[in-house]
């Protein structure tokens, strides 16, 4: 694939959504990132913001198998993955035969994730990790790609169970959803209100997918770019030399090494999008929010002061230089 | 993979416009430090005697700031990924040079897409203008560098050379004006050498000595321009009297050893010559004489002609034997004639050699001003008069004319101490005979300056002609017993001493024995 082809087709599958999803221009941008960077996403909002519809829109444009996944307390980890089953055959022969569960999907909507447990939750790790699952001894590899989007609501706590550290670092992007400008909010009445609704067309099918996922990954990286992604993950850690003031009073612990390939592996792919074959560091910047917000572990002071982790990772922003010498 | 050529002549331009910012900057840093170190020099220059003025480092700043500046602007020393960095960050080029010098250089891995990062960079490098981000121009601080270079001039030139009360700035600007009123008798003396003398090149030093006198005299001279006027001024002169030693050179008297010349270049040698060489003129002018003496004559000319190297010069002993042998063939006028020539050459010679030591003990004078001034021992007045006395140069070997004389202008000044007097009652020495000149001659002068007014007016001098008067000798009368002066001939003419040197010989001795 080439660059030019690349922009085209992030551009009608942007345009192709924006047909049902008004607004959220960013978080859309973001979503389809992840989805070429092969990362999953976890979204936050409150309710009736559009996320789930967001998904399902996406899964509709991209001919890729799409399930839904309701997490509830309830919710087992062999409801997701699949379990074996005792099944006859004609000769009454008894046999265990696995039932694949909605995990063997290619986009998977995780919805309302916090309120499953979390040994529920963690089931989705080595699929969303290695993008395989193992059940009784049994490896079983998913179709590529595979996207997972999760939800969660950030307000409703009650009978929730907030996502391990482990599992939140799976994630490429957490993505808050915001509320809707009273304009968008006009046009979304008029959408989803009238005789007829909105329809996409199926705009790439999964290969495509893959091999802009590919092309992605072929994207130059200077050298002082990559340091300054490794300067930007250093100032997130309290203990480092050059931490952030704020990471050095209220973060516990900084972002892992995996947020430091979420943001270059993300990066990559807005230059792209941006029509260039190089990662900038406006591109680290643009994404610095979704890709370290959630690895950034407040201290105790920062949770009683209720700092809010976006406020952390843009003063790490803020407080590290593009360049390590003066030029 | 090279860089394509498009970027590298952008990152090459890119490079040159920084390297002349830069070099603006560290010529503005420069200036201003130097201006800084020249008002710092003037505020201390009021306390203390500094050695170096503030004009001067303000000159040297700024030479040595714009040198470094223009090769700082010559020679960019930039690498070519520094250059793209900035160039991407104030062209807005998103990295794009930097990833392509990363590439070419091999930096980072190539990557499928490496082509497409060459030709992205090359259409941005060739559509992008970079005058506007580029534009060298001086930095914010240049207007204050530049209100500091004009306040430091200002500084200079208003505050240079006042001295606050009760400072070493102060004292050494009495120094220096002790040190004026001493070169302004020097001047004085020189000027009656020269019309003594008549000598052309020591009148134009005296006028000179005079005027850098009362410059030196005037508020507000600090030490380094005095001590730079005087060093001028002392090369001058050194230059004239090398001048002047090469004229006399080929015609002053040489003795055969290999001696210095100095021992030769006294003008006193030439006064026994030319009174000699006076009286055979007027004896041969006398016609009867000529005839009655004309034997006598001859042996006074033949012993004349033949006398040592050291006392008269080839050239003029030459005519006169020239002149004996006119007279011994009978003609008296054409040997008289050459006897006058003769006497004329001897009377120039000794006059440049008035000159020349006039202008050698001159620049000492000012050299010695200018260790006084340098040193900056306490005490002006009596420093001068210490370095009178410890003097034991050649101009104040018995015989000379020195140069300073003691209050001669002055009569309301005390006299000079000698060392150790005031400090040491009882051990002070006089240093030698005090008092206005005794006239010589049995004429009476004719004065040509009113007192006071010295120096106004136009200079009238004139010749007065007169026999000597009659006086007391000034000089001890030693008496020698018989034998003493028996057994130092005896020595003389045992020593294998030249016939023609032994008078020069028994001088230097003599003076030997007459020091303290």
């Amino acid at each position: 694939m080439e660059p030019h082809a690349f922009r085209q087709t992030f551009a009608r599958l942007r345009s192709e959504i924006q047909k049902v999803i008004v607004g959220h221009e960013a978080l859309l941008e973001e979503v389809l990132i992840a989805l070429v960077a092969g990362g999953h996403v976890l979204l936050e909002g409150v309710p009736g913001l559009g996320k789930t519809l967001l998904v399902k829109t996406l899964a509709a444009t991209l001919d890729l198998r799409y399930s839904r996944i309701q997490f509830t307390p309830d919710l087992m980890p062999a409801d997701i993955i699949g379990t074996n089953v005792v099944m006859q055959d004609e000769t009454g022969r008894r046999f265990f035969e696995f039932q694949r569960g909605p995990i063997f999907s290619q986009i998977v909507l995780a919805d309302e994730i916090n309120r499953a447990t979390p040994k529920t939750q963690s089931a989705l790790l080595e699929a969303m990790q290695e993008h395989s699952v193992t059940v009784a001894g049994t490896h079983y590899q998913l179709q590529e790609p595979f996207f997972v989007l999760a939800t969660q609501n950030p307000i409703e706590m009650e009978g929730t169970y907030p996502l391990p550290e482990a599992q939140v670092d799976r994630f490429l992007f957490k993505l808050r959803v915001p509320f809707p400008p009273l304009a968008d909010l006009v046009t979304i009445m008029d959408r989803t209100t009238g005789p007829e609704a909105p329809a996409v067309e199926v705009v790439t099918p999964g290969p495509i997918v893959l091999a802009m996922q590919a092309l992605a990954r072929e994207v130059a990286v200077a050298a002082h770019v990559k340091e300054y992604v490794a300067r930007l993950i250093g100032a997130t850690h309290p203990e480092s030399e050059r931490a952030a003031s704020m990471a050095r009073r209220f973060v516990r612990y900084g972002a892992s090494p995996r947020g430091a390939q979420a943001l270059l592996l993300a990066a990559k792919v807005r230059a792209l999008v941006a029509g260039r074959a190089n990662v900038s560091f406006e591109d680290l910047r643009a994404l610095g929010l979704p890709a370290l917000r959630h690895r950034v572990i407040l201290n105790f002071e920062g949770e009683a002061e209720g700092v809010d982790p976006d406020d952390v990772v843009r003063n790490v922003l803020e407080e590290t230089p593009e360049l390590a010498a003066r030029v | 993979m090279t860089l394509p050529p498009e970027v590298l002549a952008l990152l090459r331009r890119v490079a040159r416009a920084l390297a002349w910012t830069q070099a603006l900057v560290w010529g503005t840093r420069g200036v201003g430090a130097a201006a800084g170190a020249s008002l710092l020099l003037v505020a201390v220059g009021t306390i203390l005697p500094l050695p170096i003025s503030p004009l001067l480092v303000l000159g040297a700043g700024l030479t040595a700031a714009g040198a470094a500046a223009l090769l700082r602007g010559l020679v960019p020393a930039r690498s070519l990924l520094a250059v793209a960095h900035v160039a991407d960050a104030r062209l807005g080029l998103a990295e794009r040079l930097s990833t392509a010098v990363d590439l070419a250089a091999g930096r980072i891995q190539k990557t499928a897409l490496a082509q497409a990062v060459m030709a992205d960079a090359t259409r941005r490098a060739s559509a992008v203008v970079p005058g506007a981000a580029f534009r060298i121009r001086p930095p914010v601080s240049a207007r204050w560098t530049a209100l500091t270079v004009v306040a430091a001039l200002l500084a200079s030139l208003s505050v240079g050379g006042l001295t606050l009360p009760a400072t070493p700035a102060r004292q050494k600007a009495a120094q220096i004006r002790s040190e004026g009123r001493r070169l302004e008798q020097v001047a004085r003396r020189l000027e009656q050498v020269a019309r003594t003398e008549r000598v052309p090149e020591a009148r134009r030093a005296a006028q000179q000595v005079r005027q850098l006198a009362r410059d030196l005299q005037r508020p507000r001279v600090d030490r380094v321009s005095a001590e730079s006027r005087l060093a001028a001024l002392e090369r001058q002169l050194e230059g004239t009297r090398q001048q002047l030693s090469e004229r006399i050179g080929p015609a002053s008297p040489r003795p055969r050893l290999d001696l210095p010349d100095a021992l030769f270049r006294s003008p006193a040698m030439l006064d026994q010559p030319i009174r000699q060489l006076r009286e055979l003129a007027a004896r041969l002018a006398d016609s009867q004489g000529v005839q009655g003496e004309r034997r006598d004559l001859l042996q006074q000319l033949s012993s004349l002609s033949q006398a040592g190297e050291g006392q008269m010069p080839a050239a003029v002993r030459g005519k006169v034997e020239e002149a004996r042998r006119q007279v011994e063939a009978g003609n008296a006028a054409a040997g008289r004639e050459t006897l006058t020539q003769a006497l004329e050459d001897l009377e120039a010679l000794r006059a440049m050699m008035a000159d020349e030591q006039a202008l050698s003990e001159t620049a000492r004078e000012l050299q010695r001003s200018a260790q006084r001034i340098a040193r900056g021992a306490p005490g002006g007045k009596g420093q001068e008069e210490e370095g009178l006395e410890g003097d034991n140069s050649p101009a104040s070997a018995p015989g000379r004319q020195r140069l300073i004389d003691r209050e001669e202008d002055s009569p309301g000044a005390l006299p000079p101490k000698g060392p150790h007097e005031g400090s040491t009652p009882g051990q002070g020495r006089a240093p030698e005979k005090l008092g206005a000149q005794t006239p010589r001659l049995e004429a009476s002068g004719e004065r040509s300056r009113v007192r006071g007014q010295e120096a106004r007016g136009g200079l009238q001098t004139s010749e007065i002609l007169g026999p000597g008067r009659r006086q007391p000798a000034r000089t001890r009368v030693v008496k020698l017993s018989p034998a003493v002066v028996r057994r130092a001939d005896e020595h003389m003419a045992r020593a294998r001493i030249p016939a023609d040197l032994r008078s020069l010989v028994r001088r230097y001795f003599e003076q030997l024995a007459r020091r303290p």
